[in-house]
């Protein structure tokens, strides 16, 4: 059996839980689910036994993993939220208390997604092998057991062993057209039945058979079958539903009651063709080969007293083999019971008052049920020849069913025990499957016959005393089993049916119904209703329980309906005014188009805040370019220094409007008051005379003012804050600390500052190589 | 998209604007949104901004949005444009020069085809094809791109000796793929300012060949250093650097710091190069002048000249053969 291997993904999801999305849907293995609202999670998550939840949107992170914490904080589901949000520590505490696995960031990888999901699956997978096989090796090491030795029972089972024959006797009581209408699992009018019977409520069905279907389901579990699922269980009510409807067409049509008289036989056939069967068989198979060859062994000893009357405890340990048919397929189980239940119908004689157990040899595979002893019936419709053909042949098969049922009994009840502990998801099947057995269906026919069915208490006591003489040894359980019963045959008393445990373990069952509401809501209104019917309790004492039961049963279904009315939604007809809608949907766009607007325009400002800010630079050359010039006229040996210095005065008066003259010092040693030694080597003051004054400089040049700028050895403004109207500078040539000669420049009102005049030194001392190139120091 | 500079004057207190008001901070060179569209001017708003605008930010609008802005808060546009003086006048001078410039650089120009087919006496088309091309740089790229556009405007309207260096390390340049124009500024502020220093030196030496083996020839790459630093304006290290490394030659062999290989900038390589091509063709080499591309021949080929041997990379000696024709390349 495979796991389904579900996902769940709740919208919005982030684009790496949409890629981990696309990877899954492309395997086949994976059932991979789409959630928009946390509504619709809650209804899936319930159902689904295993399922893995992926989420990006936090808050209905929170709110789902709050609503489904019971089911999220199981070891068979797993949920994770990728979030590209940063989520405080003690916010990821409280959801990974609410049943959240991981919090990843939306940085993860696909893969490590992947592999979080295989992992999961894989262990999932590992851990249900594993059960699997611890199953088959004790279910071998059991059957080992009863093959080699005869070992001592301990107490417990001896115990079990015991309840089994009390079960036994008591499923003897039983009517015997109950018993095989409980044994079909369909319902004949029920309904009807009970109102004009009068009971309130009661169970026709056996404690025993509800035991032993519990073991056959377990067992079969063993045997590495276990297909029934959650997904299966709708099918066989459904199926069940449309043959039961089907059975009452049929049955009540006059002509089909002679036919079924005679297809007790032809029944086999039918069965035999049954792949279902044929399934159930391979696994039974080996049990029954060691059974048989066990029954061979014993037939002369053991099986000699045994009477046709024996047949009914051997039917009702038959029981399980069809239950197990149903467990594969209800299907196909439905379609050879059908059958028989015309039979049944057909048969059944309101003046008969004596119903007596027939066992009905199926097929050659020994596959028996229960059916109705039709003798009396047909030797008042005239079919006498049958009736001796037909106890003929239970006579030859009566020895083996015998023994065969009493080892698997054997079996079954050790197979219990560890099954019982494990697999509590039987139950459920159990519950399944008991359904569509203690559906009893009563005609109208049996009213009769059912006033004769009591509930006697002496008879109980009768039975206790004489199951308590029953030789714990199984295989002496079903010949002292059936003397009893033998016994009460001649006393002629009709075999009553109290199934105080069959109630109890139908009530559990409605718990745990109740616990899997959401897994199968009609399902579990099926089973109430058939409570009521299997509830059913013959005798004047239990009336009066019954009618109680009655109305806690009505109960329960009112809060079922209830239950039904808040889970489902309403989506009956609906008038939808799409006026109205129109306006509400113009009005919403309007509202969302000025807020989006709103959105945008501000989003748009943000952007725009963020473009850099143009600063312009001012393309100043700073006077540079009339170095470049002068290094060209220097490396030009066509010009002479003259026009080099004349270059630096045109310089001069274009960018600051100012004059300049070179002077030399010839020698400065011989001369140390150097009035005489200073010599004009370029007279650039001419040019402005005109202007003012100051700037014919001729005559002062012999003045005490040339003398004092000759002593400058540093450049010089003669206002140094820049604001008299004329400023002078001296700039004196020294190289290697040797004073070559110095040159006076008048600015007037250009220099405004100290960039201008550090701008007018620099071109100034580029002069120095001329004053250098003319000096003759 | 460009911003304009407004005031808090402008603004009044309940006004309501369609359009956003953006403050710039020039302290951390940000901008932020002061006031989205649609969104009241309050007192407390005002105040603020006016606190800001004494520390040095400005309120801005978007220049799209100058008549709404005008419309709205009563003011006049040329008040607007007195506080954005300096920008609209920078606007004006870009779009003089785009259009003057931008037509003589939609043809093509490949320095090849101009070694071989101008009259390379002139230089006087590679020189203005380089100056279209600079006169294009955008002025707010940085300050030394701003200065060699005005620079390059000043001093490439005639052949001398340093534009035509400058001209040729530019075409060069590109030759080898330099596109960025603060790289291409760095290369013609260098090829302009390389010899400026040899102002600061008796000019009697220069024409004595002696003197080029002089340690005192050797200091003019740091003198021309100095004089631009007395000159107020903060050039590139690039520039700095193509000054000083002028000389230097891969093999060790340069002044004035004897740098190897890839210790040398290529730009100074560059540089350097084109300032041999350019020498060695006006004769400041060996007093022959050359054509062009005879000049580029020997340095090519690495023909000696006045026991002076041009080392360069590879790469770029590569790069200097594809300027020459077929004919001459062997």
């Amino acid at each position: 059996m495979s796991i389904e291997k579900n996902i769940i993904f709740i919208y919005p999801i982030l684009p790496v839980l949409n890629d981990l999305k696309l990877k899954l849907e492309e395997d086949d293995s994976y059932n991979v689910y789409e959630m928009d609202s946390t509504n619709e999670y809650k209804q899936l998550v319930g159902v689904l036994e295993t399922s893995i939840t992926f989420s990006s949107d936090m808050k209905k992170t929170s709110y789902f993993l709050q609503e489904n914490t019971n089911f999220l904080t199981g070891p068979n589901t797993k949920s994770f939220a990728v979030t590209n949000k940063t989520i405080p520590p003690f916010v990821i505490g409280k959801l990974q208390k609410f049943g959240l696995t991981e919090l990843l960031k939306d940085d993860v990888q696909l893969k490590s997604l992947l592999h979080k999901v295989e992992s999961f699956y894989l262990q999932l997978e590992s851990k249900e092998k594993a059960e699997k096989d611890s199953k088959e090796k004790s279910l071998a090491g059991v059957l080992i057991m009863n093959k080699n030795t005869n070992k001592e029972v301990s107490t417990d089972e001896k115990q079990r062993v015991e309840k089994l024959i009390v079960d036994k006797k008591e499923n003897e009581k039983i009517d015997p057209k109950l018993k095989k209408i409980d044994l079909s699992g369909i319902q004949i009018g029920g309904g009807q039945l009970r109102s004009k019977l009068g009971y309130s409520s009661g169970s026709f069905s056996s404690p025993f058979d509800n035991i032993q279907r519990k073991k056959v389901v377990e067992f079969k579990e063993n045997n590495t079958q276990l297909d029934l699922k959650k997904s299966t269980f709708s099918l066989p009510d459904n199926e069940y539903a449309k043959k039961r409807n089907n059975f009452k067409d049929q049955t009540e049509d006059p002509k089909l009651k002679k036919l079924t008289q005679f297809k007790s036989k032809e029944m086999l056939p039918s069965k035999k063709k049954n792949p279902v069967f044929k399934e159930v068989d391979r696994e039974q198979k080996k049990h029954e080969k060691f059974e048989e060859q066990t029954i061979i062994g014993k037939k002369n000893n053991k099986f000699v007293e045994v009477d046709i009357d024996k047949k009914k405890s051997k039917g009702f340990e038959e029981i399980p083999q069809d239950l197990n048919r149903k467990k594969y397929d209800f299907k196909e189980v439905d379609g050879p019971l059908r059958k028989k239940k015309k039979i049944d119908l057909s048969s059944l004689d309101l003046n008969k008052k004596s119903l007596k157990f027939e066992e009905v040899e199926l097929s050659k595979k020994k596959r028996k049920t229960i059916d109705l002893d039709f003798q009396d019936i047909k030797k008042k419709d005239g079919v006498s020849k049958e009736e001796d053909e037909e106890l003929n042949r239970k006579k030859k098969n009566i020895h083996f069913d015998e023994s065969e049922m009493n080892k698997k009994n054997k079996k079954f009840e050790q197979v219990d025990i560890d099954l019982q502990k494990k697999n509590k998801s039987l139950d459920l099947v159990e519950i399944e499957k008991d359904k569509s057995k203690t559906t009893l269906n009563l005609d109208l026919d049996q009213v009769g016959n059912s006033k004769k069915l009591n509930l006697d208490e002496e008879t109980k006591n009768k039975k206790n005393t004489k199951l308590d003489q029953i030789d714990p040894n199984q295989n002496k359980k079903s010949s002292t089993f059936n003397k009893v019963e033998i016994e009460r045959k001649k006393k002629g008393q009709f075999i009553d049916v109290e199934i105080e445990r069959e109630s109890n373990w139908n009530k559990n069952k409605d718990k745990k119904l109740d616990q899997h509401k959401n897994k199968s809501l009609n399902l579990d209104l099926e089973n109430k209703k058939n409570k009521n019917l299997n509830n059913i309790v013959i005798g004047e004492k239990k009336e009066k329980n019954l009618q109680s039961l009655e109305a806690e049963t009505k109960e329960k279904n009112s809060q079922i309906e209830n239950l039904l009315k808040m889970t489902r939604k309403d989506w009956g007809e609906q008038t939808i005014d799409y006026k109205k809608m129109k306006i509400e949907m113009a009005e919403k766009k309007a509202m969302l188009r000025s807020e989006e607007q709103v959105k945008l325009d501000k989003s748009i400002a943000d952007q725009l805040a963020l473009l850099e800010e143009v600063t312009y630079f001012y393309p100043g050359t700073f006077g540079l370019e009339y170095l470049v010039h002068e290094d060209a006229l220097l490396f030009t040996e066509s010009i002479d220094n003259i026009k080099a210095l004349k270059f630096i005065h045109f310089s001069l008066i274009k960018e600051m409007n100012a004059d300049i003259s070179f002077y030399l010092f010839n020698d400065f040693e011989a001369d140390p008051e150097g009035i005489f030694s200073i010599g004009l080597i370029y007279h650039g003051h001419k040019v402005n005379t005109t202007e003012s004054q100051i700037y014919s400089l001729e005559e002062e040049i012999s003045n005490e003012l040339s003398q004092k700028w000759a002593k400058y050895e540093l450049p010089t403004w003669d206002d140094e804050t820049f604001r008299a109207e004329i400023n002078h500078f001296v700039y004196p040539f020294f190289d290697e600390g040797k004073k070559y000669g110095f040159a006076i420049a008048s600015f007037k009102d250009s220099i405004k500052g100290h960039y201008s005049a550090i701008k007018a030194e620099l071109l100034i001392m580029s002069a120095k190589s001329i004053i250098l190139s003319e000096s003759k120091l | 998209m460009k911003f304009l500079k407004i005031s808090s004057k402008f603004l009044k207190a309940q006004l309501v604007f369609t359009f956003d008001l953006f403050l710039y901070d020039t302290e951390r060179d940000t901008r932020l949104v002061a006031l989205y569209k649609n969104s009241p001017v309050t007192e407390e708003l005002i105040n603020s901004w006016i606190d800001i605008e004494k520390k040095g930010g400005y309120l801005q609008i978007i220049e799209e949005e100058l008549d709404s802005f005008c419309n709205e808060t009563k003011t006049s546009a040329p008040s607007v444009e007195r506080l954005n003086a300096f920008n609209i006048k920078m606007d004006k001078i870009q779009k003089e020069r785009i259009n003057t410039y931008s037509k003589k650089v939609e043809s093509s120009f490949l320095l090849k085809t101009f070694l071989l087919n101008e009259d390379t006496t002139g230089f006087m088309p590679l020189i203005e094809r380089v100056k279209s091309e600079v006169m294009l740089f955008e002025l707010s790229l940085s300050k030394e791109v701003s200065f060699t556009t005005d620079l390059v405007d000043k001093l490439f309207t005639s052949p001398i000796l340093p534009v035509k260096i400058a001209a040729f390390s530019y075409m060069f340049a590109k030759l080898n793929k330099i596109d960025d124009p603060e790289v291409l500024c760095s290369i013609i502020n260098g090829a302009l300012f390389k010899d400026i220093g040899m102002n600061q030196i008796s000019r009697s030496l220069f024409f004595n060949k002696d003197y080029y083996q002089g340690a005192l020839y050797k200091k003019h790459p740091m003198l021309s250093i100095f004089l631009l630093s007395k000159s107020g304006f903060e050039f590139s290290k690039l520039t700095k650097r193509i000054i000083l490394e002028q000389h230097e030659v891969i093999d060790g062999s340069g002044f004035p710091r004897g740098k190897k290989e890839d210790f040398i900038s290529p730009m100074s390589q560059i540089v350097h190069l084109s300032d041999q091509v350019i020498k060695l063709a006006s004769g400041h080499i060996d007093g022959k002048k050359y054509e062009v591309l005879d000049a580029i021949k020997k340095i090519v080929f690495q023909v000696p000249i006045e026991n002076l041997i041009f080392n360069f990379s590879t790469n770029l000696l590569d790069n200097l053969k594809s300027l020459l024709p077929v004919d001459l390349e062997s």
